[in-house]
């Protein structure tokens, strides 16, 4: 039977949420199952036009895309691929990953801060 | 420090300590006595205020300091003091000056006892607030006035985090002042080059000014909006750079007058809005359901094929086969068989029938490009086709019936190739009937930047992009480009930047290289013409929908009325 996947893909710009899907410079995909802090994969996907990424990632079975903004035509293809789009997310990555697997992320959640991490 | 004799419960020691720390303090200091007279009265206070120790020593503090219209609460305050009551050891209350001004103080009081643990003495330390006020004041009365524009502003730190946002920008953006505040400015402004070039990061690192980018940004509902911004840097007095300053407008009514401007200068798929193309439009169907030939001139890379096409779409013949040879492409032998094909056998590889281009073109349109390539001997065939209507195919002994509508062009000087003897008058004449003339794109630079955004929107559509349109620097150029090669030039140049351009708009960099060094070296000016040519037109457009009212079609336009009507006086528009 085939495993089903349980990735997320977060859209990145300089660490932190990119503010718009078609900016990406880097996709990073997250297994949330495990503990990891890191990302089990990340995608330069400079080069590609945001169709192209947007077609990787359908590839790669996420299930899951965190990112700031997004376009509607983008986000009609990700929903006819059954991936949930969390938009209008700002923040560092790993802030909002921890987020993210405290269930606390929802679209047009705004700045997202890990408040439990320790201080620097 | 000054004095008086009125009341003094300090040791000398303690008097010269205190004399110095007072006087020294960089706040205003005023001891009084419970009674409200003033005892001591030290350098700040006199700077601020005005007045000399003489002056207020011994004297109330309510006469000498305080406003008519705080008199009554001040009464009531040193009355309750010598009642033994408390009173607040902080306020912020007004003071008045000598010359009748008035400062907003925030007071400390600290109440000094004797040893019989009475209050003696009212040691009040004051911070003057006036210029924070007046600083509170400008900074409201600043953002009453960026209210009120239609463009939106944003003041950054030089961190690029967000200080303010006027109305206008929180419209676009979708994001309230508070939500924004000490956000980083891509997080909320999410415009198209925040990945690759910031130009308020520009601005504050070089001082430099960057004007009229045309992006879009993303609203917060994931809204893409075209915008034009500028940015400058913010500085201190000092000419410090302390933060940046953008200010962006909404071009969505502008983009739509684009589109619509397209759409009215659009004819079957020819775009122009020269004035030889406006006839041509005019006459074009009339002439296409005419079933004359025509022969269509014009420099290579005119359009030629296009106006052929829209003449087969136009005519009756539309639903009939639309078939183009290229003559100058076939020699001569192969030209013959191309055109009327050929029998099995009649030459050694002919093991079959084929059927030729006018057999392939039966009841629709036969478009001979180069037509002025071809030579005499095919010349004489063809004659005898437009003549007859008919024509045997190589190695036939049948004639066949050719129901072809003939179109012709080419980029040569037939007439002078007839002069020549190159070319045949009587087929000149036949194929001439009806001539068509296209300009090159030099002639007519006002089509340039309808073409780019013709072919930026294909481009787009076909690669799966999304480019806004070409930078003003790469327009500019553009627009100053001679285009020997005419529109398929311009084509190859857009679909060039369109593999270079990793941003959201053709910058210069995206061009191929001949055109950026040939650029450096000179500026003719016609660029600046196209712009303004378009400009007006979408004035008059703008103009047109909205019944020639001013005001709504400044609106519409994203601009000042005023500077409407000054763009309206320099291109002579009569509302």
């Amino acid at each position: 039977m085939k495993q089903e996947k349980n990735d997320i893909a977060v859209c990145v710009l300089g660490g932190r949420i990119c503010p718009r899907f078609d900016l990406s410079h880097e996709i990073h995909i997250y297994d949330v199952k495990t503990s990891d802090r890191e990302p089990s994969e990340k995608i330069d996907v400079s080069s590609l036009s945001p169709l192209e990424s947007l077609n990787l990632l359908v590839g790669k079975e996420v299930r899951t895309v965190i990112v700031g903004g997004i376009q509607e035509r983008y986000q009609a293809i990700f929903l006819d691929h059954h991936i949930k789009v969390i938009w209008g997310v700002m923040g560092e990555v790993n802030d909002v990953i921890q987020v993210y697997k405290k269930k606390s992320l929802y679209p047009g959640i705004g700045r997202v801060f890990d408040f439990n991490k320790p201080a620097r | 420090m000054e004095k008086s004799s009125v009341v003094d419960p300090f040791s000398s020691y303690e008097k010269v300590l205190l004399e110095q720390v007072i006087y020294r303090a960089d706040s205003l200091i005023v001891i009084s006595d419970i009674q409200g007279r003033i005892q001591h009265f030290n350098k700040k206070a006199q700077e601020a205020t005005g007045f000399r120790p003489e002056e207020v020593l011994g004297k109330s503090w309510s006469e000498i300091f305080v406003p008519p219209a705080h008199q009554a609460k001040f009464r009531r305050m040193y009355k309750a003091l010598q009642d033994g009551k408390s009173i607040p050891r902080n306020e912020k209350y007004p003071i008045r000056t000598k010359e009748g001004r008035e400062l907003l103080i925030a007071w400390d009081r600290s109440f000094i006892k004797d040893r019989r643990d009475k209050i003696g003495l009212i040691l009040s330390v004051g911070h003057d607030l006036t210029p924070l006020k007046i600083m509170e004041e400008e900074r409201s009365h600043t953002q009453t006035i960026l209210d009120s524009i239609t463009d939106g502003v944003i003041t950054v730190d030089p961190n690029l985090k967000i200080i303010s946002l006027n109305k206008a920008a929180s419209r676009m953006t979708d994001f309230n002042r508070e939500e924004a505040f000490g956000q980083y400015c891509q997080d909320i402004f999410r415009c198209n080059l925040c990945d690759t070039f910031c130009p308020l990061k520009e601005s504050i690192g070089k001082g430099k000014e960057i004007v009229n980018l045309e992006r879009t940004i993303l609203s917060r509902q994931n809204r893409e909006i075209p915008i034009n911004l500028s940015t400058t840097v913010w500085q201190d007095q000092d000419g410090n750079p302390i933060g940046g300053i953008l200010v962006f407008r909404d071009l969505t009514s502008v983009t739509e007058l684009r589109k619509e401007l397209l759409e009215k200068y659009s004819f079957q798929d020819i775009i122009s809005k020269n004035k030889v193309f406006l006839v041509l439009f005019q006459i074009l169907p009339d002439i296409a359901k005419s079933g004359a030939t025509v022969l269509i001139t014009g420099e290579s890379g005119t359009g030629k094929e296009l106006v052929a096409k829209a003449l087969h779409q136009l005519s009756p013949r539309k639903d009939r086969p639309f078939v183009k040879v290229n003559c100058g492409a076939l020699p001569e032998t192969l030209l013959e068989s191309e055109l009327f094909g050929y029998k099995r056998g009649a030459f050694t590889d002919a093991k079959q029938d084929k059927p030729g281009r006018f057999k392939l073109a039966e009841g629709g349109t036969l478009f001979l490009d180069e037509i002025g390539d071809i030579s005499l001997a095919i010349q004489s065939k063809l004659l005898r086709v437009l003549e007859t209507k008919e024509y045997e195919p190589l190695g036939g002994t049948r004639t066949e019936k050719a129901d072809v509508r003939v179109v012709s062009a080419t980029n040569k000087n037939l007439w002078t190739q007839v002069q020549t003897g190159e070319f045949r008058e009587d087929l000149y004449y036949r194929l001439n009937l009806f001539p068509i003339e296209i300009p090159p794109l030099r002639d007519r630079t006002e089509d340039i930047p309808l073409l780019i955004d013709h072919f930026v929107t294909r481009f787009n559509h076909v690669h799966g992009r999304t480019i806004g349109g070409l930078d003003h620097s790469a327009l500019e150029i553009l627009l100053n480009h001679h285009y020997p090669g005419n529109v398929r030039e311009l084509q190859n140049i857009i679909e060039h930047a369109f593999i270079l351009c990793k941003t959201s708009y053709v910058s210069p960099d995206c061009l191929p290289a001949y055109l950026r060094k040939r650029n450096q070296k000179k500026d003719n000016g016609r660029g600046r013409k196209a712009i303004e040519e378009f400009e007006r037109d979408m004035i008059l457009e703008a103009l047109r929908k909205n019944g020639g009212n001013a005001k709504e079609t400044a609106k519409e336009m994203g601009i000042h009325r005023a500077t409407l009507w000054r763009k309206m006086k320099r291109m002579k528009i009569a509302q």
